[in-house]
Parts: structure tokens; sequence; C-alpha cells
């Protein structure tokens, strides 16, 4: 046997077990219910598909999946993104003008880390889309639903910094696919010399009416001013339901992903160091797996707060208490007796 | 309620006195008692640590310390990614790539050899550039590489140049030059963005009259 690797778990993927696992399965199953009762339906994406669909969607990440040739030569690649396997399944299953229809999902994603960078926790995804959803409504239900498991997981600090793709695409309409790049990098890290006239635009951050106020600022074209006023629109919304805190206009927000098209946003929460959550619209993503429909979506990386999170007065199985009694069909019968008060008890 | 004062990780070393100077000139005065290695300032914004120069991104990458300052080549050898607050204007340097006095260029095809500190920087350079590199890593006194005939080249920062010249070498070509900048975890500054432009502001600031 070779020890090296009995210690070692190969890059990319996490072992949970017992109070770990069973914490993870409460959550994931609190989570679900609350998906349940919005209305959204389960989906499960395969955990392996053909490399070649994915390829043109990886940009910079292409270099943290895992590649595999199956028996008949085929390039696959492990799940490393469930937005994408998602899309692409739905794709299949769903035809043109197909009703609005609201999906879910919980499982693992397979990528490459550094070994030295054990923190993120990126292994498990659990997310929710709109497929077919059109407009402003689809964008705020998405971000209600996000709202809600935030206050489900009891994540009272948590923000959700709000920004849009498409300002980002009216402010710089031609670019070539490397500039888009470096400049999407520059605005969302903030090095504001490298983006021109335009960043006192897109490093606001506030509410609503600040954001609504800057559409008014001399020199910016009709296409942005639109974006702009969305965006405020959307915040304007959110503020209306009382959750002027939870949310925050941020225009530094422009998506970490090629495919978004319209709004996006993140979560913070303190003492992470990176996003818990992203989202946003991708309304040109389905129909390059052959279905044209606008869609919206987030996805929770459950991972970075399972720690966190009170599960109240919850029992742990491993704290279950062993049932007393002289025989073993006394243990039986005093076993049943607690777990019917509601106890956990072993024989 | 005094809101939590802002976490930010010094270099120990030579950027270190530099940073105290710029911030204490700007009202923001801290001390390190002896062989402490966490400090407040005066006013209580600032909660300081002190970390090694190389670890210090690590520390701000995993948010335990919000704010950081150190050099562009310390960030860009991490491969972490940071919000870019403000450049500093002291500690500036030269990323440059040096050789002996009487080396002989060498314009054979295939690999140029480099020893150097900077491995992810130099690799990034060149291959840019389309010259394949083979990379030779070494901790410290890079000087000797060229010297003792471990490689040809070498890749490092230099101040002065007086380190190079007291060993024969000379600067071939300057690659890039380095700033000192202060930057801030994405998600800590998401959070904190009101109090960190504050402090941004503050230290963009004249020095105060003492």
């Amino acid at each position: 046997m070779n020890d090296a690797q009995l210690y070692k778990l190969p890059q990319g993927t996490e072992r949970l077990v017992l109070d770990e696992a069973f914490r993870r399965q409460v959550l994931t199953h609190r989570v679900q219910n609350l998906f349940t009762s919005w209305g959204y339906q389960p989906v499960q994406t395969p955990v392996f598909d053909f490399y070649d669909l994915y390829a043109p969607f990886l940009g910079t990440k292409s270099d943290t999946v895992y590649r595999l040739v199956d028996r008949e030569g085929d390039l696959l690649v492990l799940r490393s993104d469930i937005t994408l396997f998602l899309a692409r399944s739905m794709g299949v299953v769903l035809s043109e003008g197909h009703a609005p229809l609201r999906v879910c999902y919980a499982d693992t994603i397979l990528r490459h880390q550094h070994l030295e960078d054990i923190s993120a926790n990126e292994f498990y995804q659990i997310g929710a889309e709109f497929i077919g959803s059109k407009g402003p409504d689809g964008d705020l239900e998405l971000l209600l639903l996000l709202d809600e498991i935030l206050n489900l997981l009891r994540l009272k600090d948590a923000r959700i910094h709000l920004g849009s793709r498409a300002l980002f695409d009216a402010a710089f309409p031609a670019l070539s696919p490397a500039e888009r790049r470096g400049l999407l990098e520059a605005v969302s890290l903030r090095r504001w010399s490298e983006v021109g006239p335009l960043a006192s635009v897109f490093s606001y951050q506030g509410n609503a009416a600040g954001a609504q106020a800057l559409s008014s600022v001399s020199g910016l074209t009709p296409a942005v001013r639109d974006e702009l006023l969305a965006l405020a629109d959307r915040a304007t919304t959110l503020e209306t339901l009382g959750l002027g805190d939870r949310f925050r206009v941020d225009l530094s927000e422009v998506g970490r992903h090629d495919y978004y098209t319209g709004l996006v946003f993140q979560v913070y929460q303190p003492g992470l160091g990176d996003a818990l959550a992203t989202g946003g619209r991708y309304d040109k993503l389905f129909s390059q797996f052959g279905l044209d429909s606008p869609s919206v979506g987030f996805s929770l990386h459950l991972g970075k707060v399972e720690k966190l999170v009170d599960l109240g007065d919850l029992a742990a199985p491993s704290a279950a208490a062993s049932a007393p009694g002289a025989t073993f069909v006394e243990k039986v019968t005093n076993a049943r007796k607690l777990r019917a008060q509601g106890r956990n008890a072993t024989l | 309620m005094k809101p939590e004062p802002l976490t930010l990780a010094l270099p120990k070393g030579r950027l270190f006195d530099k940073v105290q100077e710029h911030f204490g000139q700007r009202g923001l005065r801290f001390d390190f008692g002896d062989r402490k290695l966490t400090a407040l300032d005066e006013t209580g914004t600032l909660k300081i640590i002190l970390v090694k120069n190389a670890d210090l991104p690590t520390y701000v990458h995993h948010g335990i310390a919000g704010l950081g300052v150190c050099g562009d080549d310390v960030v860009y050898e991490s491969g972490h990614e940071f919000t870019h607050l403000l450049p500093l204007a002291f500690g500036s340097t030269k990323m440059a790539l040096a050789a002996r006095k009487d080396h002989i260029r060498d314009e054979s095809p295939g690999h140029l050899t480099i020893a150097t500190k900077f491995t992810r920087f130099t690799r990034d350079y060149f291959h840019g550039l389309g010259i394949p590199v083979k990379i030779i890593r070494l901790d410290g006194s890079v000087e000797l590489a060229p010297v003792l005939g471990l490689a040809p080249y070498i890749v490092d920062l230099v101040e002065t140049g007086s380190t190079l010249k007291a060993n024969g070498l000379e600067v071939l070509e300057t690659l890039k030059t380095i700033g000192v900048n202060l930057f801030a975890n994405t998600a800590y500054f998401k959070l904190r963005y009101q109090e960190i432009g504050r402090l941004v502001d503050t230290l963009k600031g004249a020095e105060l009259k003492k």
C-alpha cells in the first residue's frame, strides 16, 4: 500500500464525514424545502460530459477542469460548473416556446485547486435558475429567493452587491475578446487608471437613488443611461420591499463568466475572503445548446458557510444515547419510546 | 458603537519604516512593542499585523487581513487577485534582466536559462515575448548564479545596482517598474468600502502639520 496516497486527497475533491456530512445534509434539505415552496423543481446534471461542448465557455478557467478520455476516444470534462451543465441538459429537454421553468440543484463540482488553497471550499454548489424568464420580474424573483436562503442560513450580515454586465457592454461596445477580458478584470479589481473616463460611473457603490442620479451625468450614451436606470429600477423595488440593507448597487460588479448578459450579483459575508454566491442573467447561454431561451440564476458555495450556521436545537446523530435495557428486546422497546419523543437512540 | 478597526497587513523589512512614516505623517501613527506582531494605530482605525513580505498576499487572500501593502512583484508571484486601492509614492524599484559584464549573448535557438526568485513573472514575461525560458528557482543572493556558473542570466529587483556591480554583473534590460500599492481583499472591500474609502482619502492627502 502507498502511504502517501492514503493520507492525501486528489486535488479538486473533498471528504466530509460524520457531523460535517450531517450538517451538509440538513442544510441542503432545508434549502431544498425552500426551493420547493417557491415552485422550483430539482434537476440532476451528469457528472461528466463531452469537453468540446463546454470549451468555448471555460475561458481562463479551462486549466482548472479535469478532463478524461472515454472508451470511444472522446474527450470528457468532469462537472466543474453546474450552470453550464444545466444549460446543456435543459437545452436538450426543452423546446422553443416552452413555458417558463423554475429549476434548482444541489451537487458537487470537481475542479483543480492549488494545494495551498484549501479554504476556497468550492466543491458543492446549491442554486436555482428561472429558465425562460424575461425582464425585471425574473431578476427580482431570483434576488428575493437568494435573500430568503441567506435568512434561512441566518446570515444577517451577508450583503448582495448588484451590478450589470449589460451596462459594461453598453459602455464598451467595440472590444476584441482579449481587450474585453482585460477591461472586465480592471473594472472588477478597481484599477481605474485602465478604465478611462467612465471610471467615475463604474466605481459607484450605494443605493438606488444614487445610481439613478448617476444616469444624469453628462456625456453618457443613451444605451448606458438606459442600463443604469434599469439597474436602479430593480434596486428601488428591493428598497420598497424593505430590503435596502441587504442589497447594494455596486457597478464594479460586472460578472465573472463570459456568458452573463444583464444583471450580475455576488454575495459577501464577513469573515469570508471570497464571494459566497454569484449569479446573474444569461440570455444567450441556452442558445449555444440549441434552445433560444433567456435565463437568470445563481449558485451558492454552501461549504463556505456550513460551519457558521447554527442548526438550532436539532440533535446530531452523534449525540444519540444508547437505549437502556437488560435485554435486547427491552432496549428495542425503550429506543422506540425515545425516538417517539423525538430523541436519537442507538440499540 | 465604534466599528471594528480595519485590518492591515504590512511587510517586515525594507518597506516597513517607509510605510510607518507615510501613515504617521497622515495621522495614522502606530508602533510595535518589543517582538509584538500586531498593533493598533492611535486613532483606532487600523489593526496592523506584521508578516513576512512573501506571505502577505496569502493573509489578505484568505481575509485574515482585509488590507495589505506590498510591492507588485510579491502580489504577482502569489497569483492572487486583489482590489486595487492606491499606489504609494515610495519603495518603487525595477525588475531587471542581468548578466555578467563579460557574458556572450546567447543567440542560439532554444531555452534561455535564467535564475530568479520571481519565477512566475519571469515565465510570463518571456513567454509573452515568445521566448522559451528555463528557470532555476533561487530564494536569495541571486547574483551568485552567473558568477558561479549556475545560469548565465538572472531576473531580480534592482534598486541602485550596487550589488550587481560588486559582483561584476550589469543590467541588460529593465523589464518592469515595480510599485508599492495599498490593496484589499475583494470581499472585504465590498463589505467595508465606506471606511476603506475614507482611509484612502486620508492616505492620498498631504502630510499633516506637526
